[in-house]
């Protein structure tokens, strides 16, 4: 047992000699909360690569006025950039608490991969870190302070995770993005959100087609690019139609949903595509300032209807914006593949020339669970 | 030593000696190799290996349970046989050093990037002295304790079912594969290696009980856990981005989050230590049971010392992920012939002994 | 060639150690004996002047009435020539050697001199502590009584709860100065009979000038002397004795001490308590759960506070990394010194208050606790988080019900916290690995300290890490239990 009391004294020697130069003791570091990548200039980007980087950095300083520190700069990478940034802040710079990336819309329109790639191979960077597109620049939306909001960095950060949690907004971790990029029947989505009018807000639903940005999805159509993009519960949704016997249109409110999306692909001989969505969807009705009578059974079944109608309609309308622009976000693409043969897949541009022309179908399935507490 | 090891340790041994940092890289080389659901091909593996246990199972048959070395010296003149010993201990050293640099390598990229890595290394080797020291049957014993240890992590997989979705599996079956298929194969196939050190263990084995019930039970928890991870990989990552991944398990655990603590790949990663401290420690004390038959005068306790240092030193260059992945694969070629060639050579030399012995009788 | 020597293979050696004790064999003499007892003024000699008898004893070691009883009455009331027939009777012993007579002087006989024989007669009986609670090991429900330092009082505890003649006693006597003796107690059938046989060796094997109490003396008996753990399962409870000795292990009592051993111990043995007994079995089962999440925590959490406030500040989520960073932005040290120094101070501030009468400990806790826990964060000194972590794992600490183990356990938290400060959480796995090589291959009389887990038994898991309920415990431990299987149920 001697030998048990001699190896505890050389792991305590082995201890002590270790130099310590990769210690980071968390008050000596600035943890970059919300990182900003943008391109401001095109001509120097494609000169340079020359990108602002715009980092924000929560303040623990009790002393410090301010509750976080803003700095930024210009480099070619975001790596290069800690090594710029960390000039201008008295502590060690480290992104391995970055909860959201914001790229500026021109950065998205000119392919997220380079970046992505950094992001990926840098061990420090979490996965479940939010991808996010600003309308505009990255920097903008980041530098206002609102007195009666939070930080910014927590504010964007929590807003975007409720809105998600709401399914008004697809989830864009990190992982999620890069697997869809490199799925080859799929392409990512990722929430927009808006500096306008003095205050930050979400903007909608960015499309993009592999790492490129393409379109978007404003955000009253983002609730029925849900409704396609796979089963959710919880959100609301308002609806609105016309009437016999009214003058102006219908509101109604549909709300506590749940949503299950079922996808069939049907391949006929001549090898065309056939797309069905099927989506049923449960959910109250809480407002409603029709004649109908919500308490009867055959007005709710008209009613139902009407949902259906609606939401077929602007499904429809979403399909073709996607189908025209060659974006696949609703990951048609993975079910077609399922459906064929590898070499088949594999010869087809699915994206550019398949994708545009198939057939695809929607069918809606709306029921009324309850309608509150008045007949 | 008068104690036996229990058929239920020696597959604990067996499947800690198996599972370790190829576990890490498995999900992408099996992508790389057979492409899309490349995980079914661990089967493969699986069943080559269990024809390998195998034969080890009819040395054991024939030789009752005695050590092979005894066996081998029977019929084989001891200086004949010396330089078969000597290339065991080297490759057994060799490995020891190189899986525990390996695993030290991958460490450091994520933390601890500048530190000279020798600390990490002769710490490992400390640990792996300590228990080397203690005899087979203590190995037996905290190789036990050591598997419940870290057993846990498996659990974590379930925090990943939201995210987990079947349609990134495919329908497809081995298409799409990059990788050289015989380079992939052995690459794959290191990670089931180290079945073939239980032709050591006989000796230490009770004739009476099932042993290689648990030798087989071992080897199928293995693949049960390979597969998992798999399957876990195939289902999180698009094929596209698993290609992508270098180290795709750890990946999967830098994604769970708790509430109360965040990128637990941090902390599960070390936890890792114990089954490289139980790979290390099998090789070491295999290598050391080898010396031993060579250098029967010398301390055991000298003995291991010298095995560790000198391999330590030899392998100074090696101090590169590039370098340890080139080394680790030339070495699992000849392990692959060991474990293979051994159990052949020793089945051979029983054989003949028995003719021998037949001729001696009439 | 002799400069390598070290390099080989010892021969065996067998060093005896040669026997101290110098046997007497003479005829014991009142002049002899009082000889031997010179310059021992609490030696008592009474002369019954009118039959020629003298007497010698121990004032402090007789009980009056019995020494009144036996002694003073029937030798007060005979006559000379009556003396031989009353010490026919069966409480008179007549001694052969010096030795013996000096030896049962000492353990409260009375020797009494005849002018050719020596009687001796047994007057025991010195003032004792009567049965208490136990401080320790105390419970809620179930038996209040404890051991105290008096053997016979002990035995009769055990005695009481165990009405079988199948529960066997062994004596012996162990000391060279204190003579001390040590009592084996098994029930018979049930008991390996191996063990009980390796035990009587080691005990017999003691080379000691006293002892003191049972847990010294355990640890003369052990394998590994160096070891910070405890290896044999002491207790100061008669009915966890009683539990034991059903169980197949074997108990072993020292005089004058009110702690019990019992062997073939295991580590998660240390982790029951008696309520779990009492309590339902669920929540038996849960509150012991609760211990093992306690021995976790009280080793690893400041450990992890520390590797995650120096190295990995990823692993810890931004709330919590926000109101962490704030408050350590004004401590000088590193986290390291500054757990250390914490963790120094609370065992400073234990080990006062153990030392201390309750009702000043209790201020000692107050001062130190809250006044100086609270001027040091405010001063800066250390952060609030940390005295948190710390106070946390210090509880956890106390959760463990054996007092022993749970020191262990705080020494084994200073190594954790020191690998962590170099290595961040591969120090502190290296720490764990290093303390489960040490427990995989701790052994008590040669049985494995951590049984059930390794060497798997499957059943006796089902012992350690639930409480079953009592109608399915039909089976004992492994570990302790007689090989022989027919005599198990017995």
């Amino acid at each position: 047992m001697h030998v048990f009391v001699k190896i505890v004294a050389v792991i305590f020697f082995v201890t002590l000699i270790t130099g310590c130069t990769d210690k980071r003791i968390i008050e000596e570091i600035a943890f970059i909360n919300l990182m900003g990548l943008d391109l401001v200039n095109k001509e120097d980007y494609e000169k340079n690569r020359h990108l602002l980087v715009t980092a924000s950095i929560p303040q623990i300083d009790p002393a410090a006025e301010a509750k976080r520190e803003l700095i930024f700069t210009n480099a070619k990478s975001d790596k290069e950039a800690m090594l710029n940034l960390s000039r201008k802040t008295n502590r060690t710079i480290v992104s391995g608490k970055i909860k959201v990336i914001l790229f500026g819309l021109d950065l998205a329109k000119n392919g997220l991969n380079e970046n992505l790639d950094t992001f990926e191979r840098d061990p420090i960077f979490g996965r479940q870190v939010k991808i996010v597109i600003a309308n505009g620049l990255a920097h903008d939306v980041m530098k206002p302070e609102f007195a009666e909001k939070p930080r910014p960095s927590t504010y964007i950060d929590k807003l975007i995770e409720k809105e998600t949690k709401m399914n008004s907004i697809p989830e864009a971790l990190l992982f999620q993005f890069q697997r869809d990029v490199a799925d080859d029947g799929k392409d990512p989505a990722a929430p927009m959100i808006t500096y306008a009018d003095n205050e930050v807000k979400i903007d909608g639903i960015a499309l993009f087609q592999n790492d490129k940005y393409i379109t978007k999805l404003e955000p009253d159509m983002s609730r029925y690019f849900f409704f396609l993009n796979g089963d959710f519960s919880a959100g609301a949704i308002n609806l609105s139609f016309e009437e016999k016997g009214k003058e102006s249109p219908v509101q109604f409110m549909y709300s506590a949903l749940k949503n299950s999306r079922d996808i069939q692909v049907k391949v006929n001989k001549q090898e065309e595509i056939d797309v069905t969505l099927t989506v049923n969807i449960v959910g109250s009705a809480l407002e409603y300032n029709g004649n109908m009578d919500l308490g009867k059974a055959e007005d709710q079944l008209y009613l139902e209807k009407k949902i259906e109608e609606n939401i077929e309609k602007k499904s429809i309308e979403i399909i073709k914006t996607l189908q025209t622009n060659k974006v696949d976000s609703l990951g048609l693409g993975r079910y077609v593949r399922n459906k064929l043969a590898y070499e088949k897949w594999k010869s087809m541009d699915w994206q550019n020339e398949v994708y545009p022309n198939i057939n695809i179908h929607v069918e809606v399935d709306a029921k009324i669970k309850d309608y509150g507490l008045r007949t | 030593m008068k104690e036996k090891i229990h058929p239920f340790h020696l597959g604990i041994i067996l499947y800690m000696n198996q599972v370790g940092i190829g576990l890490f890289t498995m999900p992408r080389l099996v992508a790389e190799t057979y492409g899309t659901n490349g995980w079914i091909a661990l089967l493969g593996h699986y069943f080559i290996a269990a024809i390998n246990i195998l034969l080890i199972y009819l040395v054991f048959k024939w030789s009752k349970g005695q050590s092979i070395f005894e066996s081998l010296e029977k019929v084989i003149p001891k200086f004949l046989l010396f330089p078969i010993y000597l290339f065991l201990i080297a490759q057994w050293s060799f490995l020891g050093v190189i899986l525990a640099r390996y695993y030290v390598q991958i460490l450091q990229i994520n933390n601890f990037q500048t530190t000279n890595a020798y600390p990490f290394i002769i710490i490992i080797l400390i640990l792996t002295f300590l228990l080397v020291m203690k005899g087979i049957y203590n190995i037996s014993k905290v190789t036990t304790l050591l598997f419940f240890f870290v057993i846990w992590i498996v659990f974590l997989g379930f925090w990943l079912i939201p995210v987990w979705d079947a349609i990134n599996f495919t329908t497809f079956i081995f298409k799409g594969s990059s990788e050289n298929l015989i380079e992939g194969s052995i690459n794959l196939y290191s990670s089931f290696l180290g079945y073939e050190l239980i032709l050591l263990f006989l000796p230490y084995l009770d004739t009476k009980r099932k042993n290689f019930t648990g030798v087989f039970f071992g080897h199928s928890l293995t693949l049960l856990i390979y597969i998992y991870t798999c399957i876990m990989c195939f289902g999180f990552y698009s094929f596209g981005q698993l290609l992508e991944t270098l180290y795709p398990t750890l990946v999967l655990f830098e994604f769970i989050e708790f509430n109360f603590i965040e990128r637990i790949d941090a902390l599960v990663f070390p936890f890792f230590l114990s089954n490289i401290i139980v790979t290390t420690t099998i090789y070491f004390w295999s290598a050391l049971e080898v010396s031993s038959r060579v250098l029967p005068m010398i301390k055991t306790k000298w003995l291991l010392i010298f095995l560790m240092v000198v391999a330590t030193l030899a392998t100074l260059k090696v101090d590169i992920i590039r370098a340890i992945e080139a080394w680790i694969y030339k070495l699992t070629i000849l392990e692959i012939s060991v474990a293979f060639g051994l159990p052949l050579l020793v089945l051979l030399v029983l054989f003949v002994g028995k003719i021998k012995n037949k001729k001696g009788t009439i | 060639m002799s400069f390598f020597r070290f390099l080989l293979k010892d021969k065996q050696e067998n060093s005896q150690r040669e026997s101290t004790i110098h046997k007497q064999k003479q005829k014991p003499t009142l002049e002899a004996i009082k000889q031997e007892f010179s310059n021992c003024d609490d030696l008592v000699e009474q002369s019954f002047d009118q039959i020629g008898i003298t007497i010698l004893f121990f004032g402090h070691l007789i009980e009056p009435n019995m020494f009144n009883r036996d002694i003073v009455e029937p030798l007060t009331s005979i006559r000379s020539e009556e003396f031989h027939s009353l010490m026919e009777r069966k409480q008179y012993q007549k001694v052969k050697t010096s030795d013996d007579t000096v030896q049962a002087i000492l353990k409260g006989y009375v020797a009494i001199f005849d002018k050719k024989e020596t009687y001796i007669v047994n007057a025991f009986g010195p003032k004792e502590r009567s049965i208490s609670q136990s401080e320790t090991e105390s419970i809620i429900t179930g038996a209040h009584d404890s051991f105290v330092e008096s053997m016979n009082t002990n035995i009769s505890l055990i005695r009481r709860r165990l009405n079988t003649p199948k529960l066997k006693v062994k004596k012996f006597a162990i000391g060279d100065l204190s003579n001390t003796s040590v009592f084996l107690l098994y029930i018979e059938d049930i008991v390996n009979p191996d063990l009980l046989k390796e035990l009587e060796n080691r005990i017999s094997n003691v080379k000691t000038d006293i002892v003191a109490d049972s847990s010294m003396f355990v640890q003369l008996i052990d394998n590994s002397p160096h070891s910070v753990f405890p290896q044999f399962f002491t207790t100061e409870r008669p009915d966890v004795v009683v539990n034991k000795l059903a169980s197949g292990k074997i108990a072993g009592l020292t005089d004058h001490s009110p702690n019990a051993f019992t062997t073939p111990t295991n580590f998660f043995e240390f982790f029951e308590s008696p309520d779990d007994n009492n309590q339902r079995w669920i929540v038996g089962t849960l509150v012991k759960w609760m211990r093992y999440v306690a021995f976790i925590v009280t080793l690893c959490f400041t450990a992890l506070y520390v590797s995650a406030t120096t190295y990995s500040y990823e692993i810890i989520p931004q709330t919590i990394l926000m109101s962490l960073a704030e408050s350590r932005d004004r401590v000088p040290f590193p986290p390291l010194v500054e757990a250390l120094i914490l963790e120094i101070a609370l065992e400073l501030l234990r080990e006062a208050g153990v030392r201390l009468p309750t009702k000043i400990g209790q201020t000692i806790g107050i001062v130190g606790g809250i006044v100086i826990g609270q001027a040091a964060v405010d001063a800066g000194l250390v952060s609030n988080t940390l005295i948190i972590v710390v106070a946390i794992s210090a509880i956890s600490s106390f959760v463990i019900p054996n007092y022993i183990l749970s020191a262990t356990l705080r020494i084994a938290r200073f190594m954790l916290i020191i690998l962590a400060g170099a290595f961040g959480n591969f120090g502190l796995v290296v720490g764990l690995v290093l303390l489960i090589i040490h427990l995989g291959s701790l052994t008590n009389l040669g049985t494995p300290y951590v049984n059930p887990v390794a060497p798997m038994h499957p059943k006796d898991l089902l012992l350690y890490f639930i409480r079953p309920p009592h109608g399915m415990k039909k089976y004992r431990p492994t570990q302790s239990i007689s090989p022989e299987p027919d005599k198990r149920q017995k």
